[in-house]
């Protein structure tokens, strides 16, 4: 294209052959006031704010809607335009609320920016307008429209019908007045709108705003307006390999997981999913299953074209890092240390790797035979692992090490002291899943007929109670948080199919001790309701229902309540009292440690989290110990070779209340006395329906954001 | 600029359409019907079209409900402009047009609606009333049932009366309720409708229950040819009083023409329909007095003669119709009010607008009572203080608009509601007399008949002391014999009148009175009224001060020696608390306490130099100097021709009546001493030089800004140290008399007895007894206000008198 020179307000100016001289003007530096234009929109010319003179016209013209011309010779100040800038100003801010203290927008409005530069006030002369059609359509989900403050200036209209082409915005008229409505006044979630929050994104005014709550405050635009990768400890691109399985591309989807994290699969089955809690979705009708889609993609990635390039290490740097504890964290941070040439030998003192997903987490939930899959790729990278082999003095270790990576975990149960508890009937959650995994039988022991009480209201409580429970025990679920003010942190479906199963729950229950027999044999536990809790200075306080007294027969009790670390002094870290390492420094558990070289990561410092939080520590690690043995730390990869997202996605009828798919489980006669998988996944259909659902976050992102007056 | 969509003008009118009009119809109405379907008919995606547009149609409608104002016109026509220059469809752009060629070729109507609310093709609602005829109506009832309640009053076969004129009611529907088409629009000028219901068939011609007592029942009959001479309650049956009998009408004189041998140069403002000539009435009178008849005489039409006959003829239009014929000695309206620019309210809308309305009537009426010791009549204060804010709406109605309220000085009441002049957005001087153009259009169209240069010289009585007509002689020294039923004297006062000034207040004017004189004000009110044994009341002079010679001529010297400075009198003494320099009534009050009535103002050059640099203590917006700007300037004229200057001025008076003494050539100096202030304004050295010394010590001396002597407020004390020094001799002035008939709160004339002298009124300065001893400045508008208001409350009186049973024939 040619090149075209021109001269707006005496400066000359080059500009594109084609371009509008409003978009000269700007890219020159030169600020001409504009409303309805918007760089990614194409023009209207409705604003009239931003007439120009130029020489030989008779009248002012609409610089957007004017192309450059070779010569011409612009004038974008004058008292003409000024006049009609404010005219317009003036004819706007008739029917707009005075109110701008109390809109969202303040501070960010265009429309009020204009206001300051023009020097505009509002016209007393002029009638104010109270539009009627502004009350149409205003509750919506996601969206708020507070068409008041519409100036119709209809940049949401273009953006929705040309940019994404959902076209379900469009000037509407009624009874003489024009506003912007929906097709047929519908409400969005009636429509066929992709709520993709263009419309919001575009609006120079308060009308369309987010929904409170939709995005976070507290991060950087950016990032909130993608929660499900804000919320990711590891900032997985979520949206990018949902996008790849709706279009079928599993192996870019796996690809674009492993960028991040070296455990698809696995996550996909055992991920908490902080990403779906705060899916944009959760505001329509419940949020895309991420956790789910992520797991098919692992279990459909059949070419795995990435793998030569993921398994691809840096020559050696002669660095030797040991870590400790082949749990998640662990080999995450081997995988990354390998990856960037260090030598890297991983102590594990059992038989296998994998931490919680091979000893904690039951075999119906994690199979064990993908968690070795994974592994298996990790040791592709040369990666050392040194099995049952249990690391007691860490100092004497570092003495081989450049540097020495802790990720042990906290594979230490606690006991809640009960009154007339029998310790011969109690247990530890971690251990009894542990001698679970391991097929040993479990101290004491539980099997058919045992009376099992769990104490505690969180996943690991359910481990054991539903596999308690597929080893023929009568298992009940103890816990102090109730379920019905959502205070239980166990999934809702453990929950629902641990009851299917038979385990029988008490949430909200608190307990005044337990019977014993004659014998000094516990018999039960004799629990009350409780309207609320709290652990004040002297430990626990409770809020006793009166006459809610129930007794909860069991001979054998394991506490699922907390965990902790089985490091000991012998360790030679300084530990807190809970047994944690920590940094001297600061006095908190932290990558570093009392010891030169001797770094943590994962559960070792966080106590009992997730598996996704353990690899984002995991990962930290590796970029920290990679800086400090000389290499640059950068541990980011780039795998799938993805196009940017299409902006252009189109209508779909009844997108909102498409609903959330929902994966073939297995049936409770079938898996309540066994361990088979209980969730079997999507079917590729189901995959691609519910991919399809996602609200495509990041496409807000492509938008450009408009410049302010005081920018220029 | 290039156009958003292709909607076409296809329907509209061509411009020659609308400058035509060839239907007649409103050009508001009009203009709001072919925008609002423009801006139905267009896309919407344009600002100037929606919302443009929308101006357009939602304007013209306020305007059509009465909610317009003045500057709507050029709103519209810019709006206009403005959607031509969008040119964004064809639509647009030419109703835009056809609205700026309706606003440009049809401005007075449009400007009509706005100001009078007048609309003449009776189409919008504010601009038109509604009534129903009195002669079609049948009782049935049907059009109570479709107003809101209390709108229509009426029973089963009573005449029904429109008793709210709401705009409601005007949009069409309702005058369709009647099946006999009884509901009538009109203008201005209602014709005769009873006030209550009565019953079907009892009003109007044949029922004989017409207003018999006037002597000119004549309806002014505009709308309703058909329509008899009526009264406004003939349901009221004859009371069994004596007088009943005696009350018969005389026969209503067929109305004749203008009599051809009226002079030509004469002007009167309605063609009358009364003049004629008539021969050997008993009276002795001269064979070729013009004789006239009329309800009511209002005896001359300054601001509140005029607001008199302007009221006297609502009411007799609202009562069935009658003749108001005000006589005026000079050749225009207003008289000295033209010279005014504002008057008083309290709680009017426009003060709640602006946040004015704290003081509230009652405060007033506390404050004013106070202020006057109760030597002035609470009732009528009262009804005036209570009516004053519907006496803003009423002006208003007229067209009359106001810049907003004002203060006087600094510790008066925001009373003063300004009169706008078109184009103004300040206060400017002798703005009044736009406010009485206005009026005295409304007097004309209503039916009032002014007599103009034509001097009232008698009133006459009948047997009963009532009063009968007035006896007046026109600019060719014709007299004119006018009957009437009612006389409202509003001559004004005697401020022009030196020897009633003197005989009646002990004050030589041009010698220690300076007041304006404006000419024709020489008391013949009250020397008439006086005559047929009215009251002699105290009078009193509405007083100021001013540096004769100085004041409204040099502007800036007389603002600047009017600041809260050194004030000192002959004796060479300060008797003041200058900082109320600003209040003109205790400043004056105060000169008229001291030798020859004179104060000598002194600056000096550093007080000067201060008010250059800061500008002025005190900025009054009727004299408007803010600055020093012209100083130097005014200085040096002043010095060069002060006696040139001071010829020009209003007291060089060339009257030869002033044989008081010369008025001084010079009242400002520069003096470089004491002892020259001493000797150009003869005041006592010896005292003076101490005087100053004191000042000084109390300025910044070891007073340490504290007035032992007065009080004045330490941040008007500067100290007199600097030659050269600036000197004005300052005498009380007055804007004039106040007084001189005492009314009750109906402004009726009393007699000596106190008691009413029948069909006699009097309002205005000439029966401004509320003042008592001194004008209350606090109150700001004050004279104005009581001109109005004694005016309407005189007008409305005497309407009512005539249909009361206090009423006496003219002619018994």
């Amino acid at each position: 294209m040619g090149k075209v020179n021109l001269w707006i307000d005496n400066v000359q100016v080059t500009a594109e052959e084609g371009t509008s001289v409003l978009n000269a003007a700007l890219d020159a530096g030169i600020y001409v006031p504009h409303i309805c234009s918007h760089p990614d929109l194409k023009p209207q010319g409705g604003c009239k704010l931003c007439v120009v003179e130029i020489d030989g016209e008779d009248a002012p013209l609409t610089s957007c809607t004017t192309t450059v011309a070779e010569g011409m010779r612009v004038k974008t100040k004058s008292e003409q335009l000024d006049r009609l800038r404010r005219a317009s100003m003036n004819f706007m801010f008739a029917g707009h609320p005075g109110d701008c203290g109390g809109c969202r927008s303040f501070g960010n409005c265009e429309l009020q920016a204009l206001f300051q530069y023009l020097n505009a006030s509002v016209n007393p002369s002029m009638r104010h307008v109270t539009k009627k059609t502004t009350k149409i359509n205003t509750i919506n989900p996601l969206i708020d429209r507070e068409m008041e403050r519409c100036i119709q200036c209809g940049r949401c209209v273009r953006v929705c019908q040309d940019v994404r082409g959902v076209k379900v915005l469009d000037y509407q008229k009624k009874d003489g007045e024009t506003y912007i409505g929906t097709e047929n006044d519908l409400p969005l979630d009636a429509s066929a709108c992709r709520f993709c929050g263009a419309c919001v994104e575009v609006c120079p005014t308060g009308a369309l705003q987010d929904r409170e709550g939709t995005f976070r405050k507290d991060l950087r635009r950016e990032e909130a307006l993608i929660p499900c990768t804000a919320e990711c400890p590891a900032s997985i691109n979520i949206p990018q390999y949902i996008r790849m399985i709706a279009d079928g591309n599993y192996d870019a989807a796996v690809a674009t997981i492993r960028e991040k994290v070296p455990f698809p699969m696995s996550l996909g089955y055992v991920c908490t999913s902080y990403c779906q809690k705060k899916c944009k979705r959760n505001g329509l009708n419940g949020a895309v299953d991420i956790k789910g889609l992520k797991l098919f993609a692992a279990k459909h990635d059949e070419t795995q074209s990435w793998r030569a390039k993921y398994v691809k290490t840096a020559p050696p740097t002669g660095k030797k890092v040991a870590v400790v504890g082949a749990g998640p964290a662990g080999l995450t941070a081997a995988y990354y240390l390998a990856k960037k040439g260090h030598d890297v030998t991983l102590y594990e003192r059992y038989p296998t790797c994998g931490g919680m997903l091979s000893y904690g987490i039951p075999a119906y939930r994690m199979p064990r035979e993908e968690v070795q899959k994974e592994v298996d790729i990790i040791a592709e990278t040369g990666v050392k692992i040194v099995p049952n082999t249990t690391i007691s003095d860490v100092v004497a270790l570092k003495a081989d090490f450049d540097a020495v990576l802790v990720t042990v975990g906290a594979s230490g149960g606690k006991i809640i002291p009960v009154a007339n508890n029998n310790p011969a009937q109690e247990a530890t959650a971690l251990d009894v899943l542990r001698d679970i995994s391991m097929g040993l039988e479990t101290t004491p022991k539980i099997g058919p007929g045992t009376k099992l009480l769990v104490y505690g209201g969180g996943n690991v409580a359910y481990d054991v109670a539903r596999s308690a429970a597929r080893l023929g025990a009568q298992v009940s679920v103890v816990c102090l948080e109730s379920r019905e003010k959502g205070q239980m942190t166990a999934d809702d479906e453990e929950i629902d199919q641990a009851a299917e199963e038979g385990v029988k729950l008490y949430s909200g229950y608190s307990n005044t001790g337990f019977s014993q027999d004659e014998n000094g044999n516990v018999t039960g536990l004799n629990c009350f309701a409780i309207s609320g809790f709290k652990f004040g200075p002297n430990g626990l306080e409770v809020d006793p229902i009166p006459g809610t007294e129930v007794f909860v027969p069991c001979d054998v009790v394991v506490y699922a309540s907390g965990q902790k670390t089985n490091l000991d002094a012998a360790f030679g870290l300084e530990l807190n009292r809970p047994g944690y390492p920590i940094d001297p420094e600061t006095g908190k558990s932290g990558f570093k440690t009392s010891v030169e070289g001797v770094y943590t990561a994962g559960d070792v410092i966080t106590g009992t989290k997730s598996v996704i939080s353990a690899i984002a520590g995991g990962r930290d690690a590796a970029a920290q110990i990679d800086l400090i043995l000389g290499g640059d730390g950068n541990i980011e990869e780039k795998l799938a070779d993805v196009p940017e997202g299409d902006p252009y996605i189109g209508r779909i009828e009844g997108f909102a209340e498409e609903p959330r798919q929902h994966a073939n489980i297995t049936p409770c006669e079938e898996r309540r006395c066994s361990f088979v998988r209980v969730d079997n996944n999507f079917t590729e259909e189901q995959a691609k329906a519910e991919a399809v659902r996602c609200l495509k976050c990041p496409l807000r992102l492509q938008l450009h954001r408009t410049k302010l007056w005081t920018e220029y | 600029m290039k156009r958003i969509c292709e909607v076409t003008a296809e329907g509209l009118p061509t411009i020659e359409e609308i400058v035509q009009n060839p239907s007649g119809g409103c050009p508001v109405c009009q203009a709001a019907r072919l925008a609002r379907k423009a801006h139905a008919a267009t896309c919407g995606h344009g600002t100037y079209c929606r919302d443009g547009l929308y101006q357009l149609y939602l304007i013209p409608e306020d305007i059509s409900m009465g909610r317009g104002s003045v500057e709507d016109l050029d709103l519209l026509k810019d709006i206009s402009e403005l959607i031509i220059t969008g040119n964004e469809c064809e639509m647009s752009v030419r109703t835009a047009e056809l609205i700026k060629a309706s606003v440009e070729n049809h401005y007075d109507e449009w400007y009509d609606h706005l100001t009078r609310k007048r609309c003449k093709a009776m189409e919008c609602p504010a601009g038109f009333t509604l009534y129903i005829d009195p002669a079609t109506c049948t009782g049935c009832g049907k059009c109570i049932a479709a107003a809101p309640q209390g709108a229509v009053a009426g029973g089963d076969g009573m005449i029904h009366v429109i008793k709210k004129d709401l705009l409601e009611l005007k949009t069409g529907t309702f005058e369709a309720v009647c099946p006999v088409g009884a509901i009538k629009k009109a203008g201005l000028v209602k014709p005769p409708v009873p006030a209550e219901p009565v019953p079907v068939g009892s009003f109007g011609a044949g029922a004989g229950g017409g207003r018999k007592r006037r002597r000119n029942a004549a309806p002014r009959v505009t709308e309703t040819p058909a329509a008899a001479p009526v009264s406004a309650k003939p349901a009221e049956q004859p009371k069994p009083a004596v007088k009943t009998e005696v009350k018969a009408a005389p026969v209503v004189e067929a109305p004749k023409a203008v009599a051809p041998e009226a002079p030509a140069e004469k002007k009167v403002m309605k063609s009358s329909a009364v003049v004629r000539r008539h021969k050997a009435r008993n009276n002795g009178g001269n064979d070729n007095m013009i004789q006239m008849e009329a309800d009511v005489v209002v005896i001359a039409c300054g601001m509140s003669g005029l607001a008199a006959a302007t009221q006297a003829q609502e009411s007799l239009n609202a009562t069935g119709g009658g003749k108001v014929i005000a006589f005026e000695k000079s050749g225009t309206t207003g008289g000295a009010a033209n010279m005014g620019m504002a008057f008083l309210a309290f709680e009017s809308q426009l003060q709640k607008e602006t946040m004015t309305n704290d003081f509230t009537k009652d405060d007033a009426f506390n404050f004013f009572m106070e202020y006057t010791h109760w030597r002035s009549d609470a009732k009528t204060v009262r009804r005036w203080f209570n009516m004053s804010a519907s006496t803003v709406e009423w002006v208003q109605k007229m067209g009359v608009e106001f810049l907003g309220v004002y203060k006087y000085f600094k510790d008066s009441h925001a009373t003063q509601h300004m009169v706008k002049v078109p184009g103004t957005t300040k206060p400017t001087e002798r703005c009044a007399s736009v406010m009485i153009k206005k009026i005295t259009e409304y007097a004309n169209e209503i039916g009032v008949e002014i007599q103009f240069n034509t001097a009232v010289k008698e009133i006459l009585t009948g047997s009963q002391g009532q009063v009968r007509g007035i006896i007046a002689v026109d600019s060719q020294g014709n007299e004119i014999e006018c009957l009437c039923n009612a006389v409202i004297v509003a001559t004004g006062g005697m401020g022009n009148n030196v020897d009633m000034i003197e005989q009646y207040m002990g004050w030589k004017w041009g010698v220690d009175m300076f007041t304006f004189r404006i000419p024709g004000i020489d008391g013949d009110g009250m020397n008439m009224v006086w005559k047929l044994g009215a009251k002699k009341a105290p009078v009193n002079m509405e007083v100021t001060y001013n540096t004769p010679g100085t004041t409204d001529v040099f502007k800036t010297l007389s603002e600047v020696m009017r600041q809260p400075n050194l004030l000192v009198n002959l004796d060479g003494k300060r008797f003041f608390n200058e900082e109320h320099m600003d209040n003109t009534t205790y400043t004056g009050n105060s000169l008229l306490q001291q030798k020859r009535h004179m104060g000598i103002s002194i600056i000096d050059s550093r007080i000067v130099d201060y008010y250059k640099e800061h500008g002025l203590d005190y900025i009054t917006y009727h004299h408007d100097i803010k600055t020093m700007d012209k100083w130097e300037y005014e200085k040096e004229l002043y010095f060069s021709g002060a006696k040139s200057a001071a010829e020009n001025s209003v007291f060089a008076s060339d009257d030869k009546e002033v044989s008081y003494g010369e008025i001084e050539e010079r009242n400002f100096f520069e003096c470089q001493s004491i002892e020259e202030i001493a000797e150009v304004t003869g005041c006592n050295l010896a005292n003076l030089r101490k005087t100053i010394e004191e000042y000084n010590a109390m300025c910044n001396g070891w007073g340490n800004g504290y007035d032992w002597q007065f009080c004045k407020d330490h941040r008007f004390l500067k100290p007199i140290t600097t030659a050269p020094f600036y000197v004005a001799k300052h005498f009380p002035s007055g804007y004039g008399s106040l007084g001189g008939i005492q009314v009750n709160e109906n402004m009726q004339v009393l007699n000596t007895e106190l008691d009413p002298i029948p069909g006699l009124y009097a309002c205005g300065t000439d029966a401004a007894t509320v003042f008592a001893d001194s004008y209350c400045f606090y109150n700001p508008g004050s004279t104005m206000s009581w001109a109005l208001n004694s005016g309407r409350i005189a007008g409305m009186e005497s309407v009512g008198y005539m249909d009361s049973d206090e009423f006496i024939d003219p002619e018994e």
